[in-house]
């Protein structure tokens, strides 16, 4: 039986977001997943099929931890993987590939000087010069390292409420992205009332404890009796456990957010800043996502905001709090989605939209369900084109639409690409 | 048919299946008496390999490849100054980005593609097509369609073809049948396809030429020469050794093996033309360019493996197939009609072709006043060496002269040295 190792050495999101290449190459054959050591007992919950090995790669370089690296190359050495599927551009992950055959080595790899890329890997970086064009959610990307990955919806539950309370994910690693708190509290209020006045679990780190405690005093007295405080008291096993079996799962973009769609929890997911649905939302259906859109966004993480965040603006207005109100009302009642995009929902702000997320041969898609999108044609173009890169028949005929924006053949279509020989990494 | 010898450019791509069709329609364009220049992308790979081979950071190898390409772009452009072409033909993947085809198209310089690609496998005609004056397709609808959606109103459905002066039946010595022969024969790529599909001849007296077959340990022993590729003329010597040639249309699934697509490959062509027996799997496209007693088909895996038993039987209808199969190529199917159908659709599209006074079609007058009758007499021998044909103006034989490398005669030399002389005085 073949054997395949994939290097995952990203955050927490990025692990669960791996999945469909994991669920793929477990098809195949034995798959076996490097992780960082502190991931590696919520990857054996995750991926319970996957043989695992622990690197050290978050962190200040110990001793210790080199040492724990170099035993686990010396292990890579005997096991003659038929492929060794990279998943970070990143020079830590690259050197240690230096153990394989370079052609061994797919999406990211070593060479002289740096890191090459695959074809794929190169369209991904040229689809995030133009984030707010583009549509590939980072699980079908990682998915399409190896080929004909496993149905997209065979990778996660459809989203259904568990019985088991609210979920509240008080904020990502970068606050920038994550709601205010008094938002955040009304957020709450309203969907305790829609839900029915559910059990709120709150979830997060440890770090996320004074945020915790922030957040109770900004919420009314009748709820406190039905808030339990998880923030820094869960083990990876135990917050799986919490967050199983959810009714929703209030969060921005979250490694905890992953770990909902992951297990079918429905996801009422707050984006806004370089949080970017069309990148990095839920994987699955049936999971809703207030997005800001702002004609400066989705922006860079790490730049600073020369406008004060002002693309958080239309979540602290009432109507997303109707809007939240209507989802969880639908979801609450079980009628079906399926006709939920030509239905009547709250009007909402200005600069912000609310998608639900589905699914095409491609992957998961979020539809639009209330606000503008001035994108949609360019989005169409763009899957329509990621499709038939893969070789994929789409039956959304929107694809089709004459786009609007300029140069999308030129950001698309790369001269090299088409005359100089394919397949190369570079 | 145009009334005048045109000047053309073929523009080839650096590497690749579509490369030798441009090189049959450069000399077809010659045997329909234009003066054809080619661009010779192949004579650039090696730079290209050399870039990858410096042992650079990626990055700065992707920035060179882009400069690079910009290189051959400008060279191109450059061919173009030099002949002043009326028509540049681009094969699948020739070395003509966005910015040279805007550039032809500011300077009236008509343009056509023979994409000779399948429009599902390779998506790039949709940011290129709207760019050609004409885009020419081996696939008929919903690609038709397709190229009109974007923009483009002048694509023409060419199906692919043979060349009869190098397809042909060959007398082969008999260690050539020895190297060569087998009682079943399949030249081409390794697509998955036919991976599965050939499996079941293992054992048998079957040869597998050509590349892309690692990793398929059954077949191996059948793969000829460890994989390597064959050029063209050693293709035509196994083609005319192999008793049945298969002729399986690639697939990238495994699905369906036989895949049941539209376009007829070039290897159809070939083969008939060649007068060798073929066993090739039906297509859409298949009917309106052959008759069904003209080549053996099959439809299904079954029908495919029972053609070779069959066939392999009766010798007298291998003959009968292959013989009427090549009558029908060299009636219908040779790339000069190809480019002759072309040429007629670019000039029912776009309009006549433009007329050079005193150029094409004549020699201008104060050319003929000076001519010697040894000079007029040497001509018509060197419009032939030229690959120029009898009507070739004054311009065309020029063109070509400067285009030829070596040394040259006399009379040759005599010409370049007359034009530099009335350019001197103006005369152009």
């Amino acid at each position: 039986m073949p054997k395949f190792l994939v290097i995952q050495a990203a955050r927490f999101g990025d692990l669960v977001q791996t999945k469909r290449l994991l669920l793929s190459l477990a098809l195949r054959g034995e798959v076996h997943l490097a992780v960082d050591a502190s991931l590696v007992p919520l990857a054996r919950v995750l991926y319970p099929f996957a043989e695992l090995h622990a690197l050290s790669v978050h962190g200040r370089p110990e001793a210790e931890a080199l040492a724990r690296s170099t035993a686990v190359l010396v292990r890579w050495q005997g096991l003659h993987f038929e492929a060794v599927y990279n998943c970070n551009f990143s020079g830590t992950t690259a050197a240690l590939c230096r153990v394989f055959e370079v052609e061994q080595v797919q999406g990211y790899r070593p060479e002289a000087g740096g890191i090459s890329r695959s074809p794929w890997a190169r369209l991904g970086f040229r689809l995030s010069e133009r984030r707010a064009l583009a549509t590939m959610n980072l699980v079908d990307f990682w998915a399409h390292f190896a080929p004909e990955p496993v149905e997209p919806r065979k990778v996660n539950p459809a989203a259904t409420p568990g019985g088991r309370g609210l979920g509240v994910v008080l904020a990502g690693r970068e606050s920038r992205r994550s709601l205010p708190v008094p938002v955040l509290a009304e957020v709450v209020r309203t969907a305790f009332g829609a839900l029915g006045g559910p059990r709120i679990l709150l979830l997060g780190s440890r770090t996320e404890q004074p945020a915790a405690r922030q957040l109770m005093r900004h919420l009314p007295g009748k709820l406190l009796d039905r808030v339990e405080d998880c923030s820094g008291k869960t083990d990876w096993p135990a917050l799986v456990d919490a967050v199983d079996d959810l009714d929703a799962l209030i969060t921005p973009d979250t490694g905890i957010m992953h770990l909902g769609a992951h297990l079918g929890v429905p996801v009422l997911g707050f984006f806004l800043s370089s949080a970017w649905l069309h990148e990095t939302g839920p994987y699955g259906e049936g999971h809703h996502v207030w997005q800001t859109a702002r004609s400066c966004g989705p922006c860079l993480e790490t730049a600073p905001c020369p406008y004060d965040v002002a693309c958080g603006q239309p979540l602290a207005q009432v109507e997303l709090l109707r809007s939240i109100a209507a989802v969880l009302a639908r979801l609450k009642s079980g009628a079906p989605f399926a006709a939920a995009q030509a239905e009547s929902w709250p009007p909402l702000p200005a600069d912000l939209q609310l998608w639900r997320t589905g699914m095409d041969a491609l992957g998961t898609l979020p539809y639009l369900l209330a606000g503008s999108d001035p994108h949609a044609r360019e989005r169409g173009y763009v899957r329509d084109f990621l499709a038939a890169r893969l070789h994929l028949s789409m039956t959304d005929e929107s694809a089709v639409l004459a786009p609007q924006a300029p140069n999308l053949e030129e950001w698309l279509y790369n001269d090299a690409d088409w005359m100089l020989p394919p397949g190369r990494y570079c | 048919m145009p009334a005048a010898p045109l000047r053309i450019l073929v523009v080839l791509p650096m590497y690749g299946g579509s490369l030798p069709i441009g090189r049959y329609c450069a000399s077809a364009l010659s045997g329909l008496g234009h003066s054809v220049r080619v661009f010779e992308a192949p004579l650039l790979h090696p730079a290209f390999t050399g870039l990858r081979g410096l042992g650079l950071a990626p990055a700065q190898t992707a920035q060179l490849e882009n400069s690079f390409l910009q290189v051959v772009s400008q060279a191109v452009w450059a061919q173009v100054q030099a002949q002043e072409p009326h028509l540049v033909l681009a094969l699948a993947q020739a070395p003509i980005g966005r910015s040279l085809l805007q550039r032809l198209r500011r300077s009236g310089v008509r343009t056509a593609m023979w994409f000779v690609e399948d429009h599902e496998v390779f998506d790039y005609w949709k940011a290129y097509a709207p760019l050609y004056d004409v885009f020419a397709v081996i696939q008929k609808e919903p690609f038709l369609s397709m190229l009109s959606g974007i923009g483009q109103g002048n694509s023409l459905y060419l199906p692919l073809a043979a060349q009869p002066d190098f397809h042909k039946p060959l007398e082969l010595t008999e260690q050539e049948k020895r190297e060569y022969g087998a009682d079943i024969g399949f030249l081409g790529a390794g697509y998955p396809n036919r991976r599965l599909a050939f499996r079941q001849l293992v054992g048998r007296d079957f040869k597998i030429w050509g590349s892309d077959w690692d990793g398929e340990s059954l077949l191996a022993p059948h793969v000829q020469r460890g994989g390597a590729r064959i050029d063209a003329d050693e293709s035509v010597k196994i083609y005319n050794a192999t008793r049945v040639n298969l002729n399986l249309h690639s697939s990238l699934g495994t699905a369906e093996l036989v895949s049941k697509g539209d376009f007829v490959n070039p290897r159809t062509f070939e083969l008939a033309c060649m007068g060798a027996f073929q066993l090739v799997d039906r297509r859409a496209l298949m009917p309106e360019l052959f008759a069904q007693d003209e080549l053996a088909t099959f439809g299904t895996l079954e029908e495919f493996y029972a053609g070779i038993e069959y066939f392999l039987a009766h010798p007298d209808e291998r003959h009968a197939f292959a013989a009427r199969a090549r009558e029908r190529v060299l009636r219908d199917h040779t790339y000069e009609q190809r480019m002759a159908a072309l040429l007629d659709f670019v000039e029912q599209r776009l309009g006549p072709w433009p007329v050079e006074l005193g150029s094409s079609g004549g020699m201008p007058s104060d050319v003929e006043a000076v001519l010697s009758p040894e000079i007029r007499r040497d001509m018509a021998a060197m419009l032939q060496g030229l690959g120029l044909g009898p009507n070739a103006g004054f311009d065309d034989v020029i063109n070509a002269l400067r285009a030829r490398s070596g040394v040259l005669t006399e009379t040759e030399a005599a010409l370049l040295f007359l034009d530099e002389w009335r350019r001197q005085y103006g005369k152009k």
